[in-house]
């Protein structure tokens, strides 16, 4: 290759281009389960190790209390290895937090074998093994965790709308990955608490879709659960940076509104109403879509009574329901 | 008054004593309800497996024709899914599947009922079918229609209010879907207040008291007779396919059920364990421990037959206290007043006018 072909930007651009596909087909990331499997042959390894080049003690040389001591020790770490692997996706903030473990289990489970095994004095490789691998397990552990202090500050960004101030995974609903009713229960009672102190009122905005039955019937349960879980990320899309979006129960989400006056969450719910009503909601592959329709309860409160303005979100949306019913049945009754 | 829902106990299926199932007999077919609700926790992303740990039931059950699962069984199902599904779904997910899932065999009759008097009838005669582990009892007075429920084969108590969201949740949409609006049904439960009342307020309304006499769910008379759609012959279908497929289930009396009616017939007398116990074929121990291992104390039992023989006439026939007490077969008014406050926490006075304010 001449140095013009080096130097030619086409060049450098598809050579770049080859290397990063070649980097993508074969990605060297070792699977969880290589990984698990790892751990075990190191363990393997070490018992292996400890029988050919030193011999078991005797019964009554074993000290029973360092057994159980040495032995949980290496039996917890281990079940923190397993713990990081089965939750964790692979990534760099998994393979330090696993390295460490990995050290200080190998550093525990030398320290058991000790106990039932005596290596020579001329190769007692097991001691050094024992003294290198646990400071150095602890200092790779805390890198990790320092990194997965980070990544938890990058996902709490992606979490907003979703979690403020306080986590439980108790309390997420499965279906639409937000909060349940006790959530909300939790974020209104600390959200009224500080907007009381500033003597601002907060509000509450109840969605309901209608005729969710009828979808469900229609097209199955699975899809009506697909309906909600989509609807929970139109109506985030469309709330203030502030808001919390909860799921009540059933077809019903929940908003709070901190610090808003009911003036104010008026305007938030005709554009929650607005953006649902131009949700398409595909079904399938289908290029026919759904059109879901909500209705929505409001009410605003100053006091700190949580119960009462739950009351009374449930009773103003229970109240545009009923109009709705009944203006729709004076459409179908009443001649054109 | 049509026919079923006259208060007329049978009385020689009473005496019937080994016609009942307990607890470990197999009737409940595991392709139905069994498999709805593994079908409605994987929706939740709990697998079958968690579902289905230490129920002996396997995937495969599902598929043999005919393979049935006992009461014990269920309820260990039961106890899996409400423990895996959160924030107290389980029993609203499962009515809900009852009354829309295609799967289900009412699917078919609730679209084609003429009206709510046909749905409930059909519902009523074929509980065995849905609610293998309460039955239902209907009641009508010149205002109100009640459907009362109790356990069918043991008290149950750990899934009794499972069952009761599912049943109210299924009466609920299923009415709603005839009618196109919701009805003003009134729920109580026996069961004390949950922390999940945002479910009941989601799928029931805002009629829901907890803490209640009974397990009963009522409905303004108005509304059972009206005619929303003609009776076609789609219904009479439906009707004529469910009533075979609870035949084929030949749904036996369960034990708590037995159990219930036969104290009712004695209640003038109730006969003391051990008599009751040889009407049953047993020995005196024999028996307690079967009513032990079926969550029942005998006299516990015969409190609450009294109990809601008490409330029935009062409530729904609306007697005055000495014509109950007399029913009732006490001869003083202060020993039946003692008693009706044992059972219910209230004296018969403030009764009557708790169920006046609720009117």
């Amino acid at each position: 290759m001449t140095l013009f072909h080096i130097c030619h930007p086409c060049v450098m651009l598809r050579s770049h281009s080859v290397w990063t596909e070649t980097h993508s087909e074969s990605p060297k990331v070792l699977s969880n389960h290589q990984k698990g499997l790892g751990v075990a042959i190191l363990a393997l390894t070490q018992l292996l190790l400890c029988l050919m080049t030193g011999e078991v003690k005797l019964w009554a040389d074993i000290d029973w209390m360092d057994i159980v001591g040495e032995g949980g020790a290496a039996i917890f770490s281990l079940s923190w290895i397993v713990l990081i692997l089965s939750s964790r996706p692979t990534g760099p903030v998994t393979n330090y937090l696993m390295g460490g473990l990995v050290l200080i289990f190998a550093s525990t489970w030398q320290d058991f074998l000790d106990e039932v095994t005596h290596l020579p004095e001329t190769l007692n490789w097991g001691s050094s093994l024992e003294s290198i691998a646990m400071p150095l397990g602890i200092i790779v552990l805390t890198i990790g965790l320092y990194q997965w202090r980070n990544e938890q500050l990058a996902i709490r960004q992606q979490l907003l709308k979703r979690e403020r101030l306080f986590r439980n995974h108790h309390l997420i609903d499965w279906v639409t990955q937000v909060g349940g009713a006790d959530y909300l229960r939790r974020q209104l009672s600390i959200a009224m608490q500080s907007a009381q102190s500033h003597s601002q009122p907060t509000s509450l905005l109840l969605l309901d879709l209608d005729d969710f039955a009828h979808f469900n019937h229609r097209y199955g349960a699975r899809e009506g659960d697909r309906l909600l879980h989509e609807l929970g990320e139109l109506l985030m899309l469309n709330l203030r940076r502030n808001d919390i979006l909860c799921r009540y129960a059933g077809d019903r989400y929940a908003a709070i509104l901190p610090s808003t006056d009911a003036r104010s969450a008026a305007l938030v719910a005709e554009q929650l109403q607005l953006a649902v009503a131009h949700f398409a909601f595909h079904l399938g592959e289908q290029a026919d879509a759904y059109f879901p329709r909500a209705t929505i309860g409001a009410a605003t409160l100053s006091q700190m009574n949580p119960t009462a303005l739950e009351e009374r979100a449930n009773r103003s949306l229970e109240w545009k329901k009923r109009c709705r019913d009944s203006f729709n049945t004076l459409q179908t009754t009443e001649p054109c | 008054m049509p026919r079923f829902f006259q208060h007329a106990p049978d009385h020689r299926t009473m005496l019937a004593n080994n016609h009942w199932c307990g607890l470990n007999d197999r009737w409940i077919s595991s392709q139905y309800l069994p498999a709805l609700l593994v079908d409605i926790a994987e929706r939740r992303g709990v697998h079958r497996d968690l579902v289905l740990s230490g129920t002996g039931l396997f995937e495969d059950h599902f598929l043999r024709e005919g393979h049935c699962i006992s009461t014990a069984q269920l309820e260990r199902l039961v106890l899996n899914v409400q423990r895996r599904i959160g924030h107290g779904e389980a029993g609203f997910l499962l009515g809900n599947a009852l009354a829309d899932e295609p799967s289900s065999c009412l699917a078919s009759l609730v679209p084609y009922s003429p009206s709510i008097h046909d749905l409930l009838c059909c519902l009523r005669n074929v509980s065995g079918i849905y609610s293998p582990m309460m039955w239902v009892n209907a009641h009508v007075d010149h205002e109100r229609i009640y459907l009362v429920w109790r356990p069918r084969v043991s008290a149950c108590a750990q899934t009794r209010q499972f069952w009761m969201d599912a049943l109210s949740t299924l009466i609920t949409a299923s009415s709603k879907s005839i009618v196109a609006a919701p009805l003003p049904w009134q729920f109580e439960f026996s069961a004390p207040m949950t922390k999940h009342s945002e479910q009941y307020r989601v799928h029931l309304g805002d009629n829901t008291r907890f803490g209640c006499q009974v397990d009963a769910m009522s409905l303004p008379r108005q509304y059972l007779h009206v005619a929303h759609r003609a009776h076609t012959t789609a219904f009479h279908v439906a009707q004529h396919t469910i009533y075979r497929q609870h035949e084929k289930l030949s749904v036996p009396l369960g034990f708590y059920q037995t159990m219930h009616r036969y104290l009712q017939c004695r209640i003038h007398a109730p006969p003391p364990l051990a008599e009751a116990g040889k009407d049953f074929c047993m020995s005196p121990a024999t028996f307690k421990r079967h009513l032990y291992s079926h969550g029942i104390r005998y006299q516990t039992l015969v409190d609450q037959v009294r109990r809601e023989m008490s409330i029935y006439l009062y409530r729904i026939k609306g007697w005055n206290h000495d014509q109950v007490a007399t029913y009732l077969n006490y001869s003083d008014m202060s020993n039946f007043r003692r008693s009706f406050k044992r059972w219910t926490g209230h004296s018969p006075v403030e009764f009557i006018a708790a169920i006046k304010s609720m009117a």
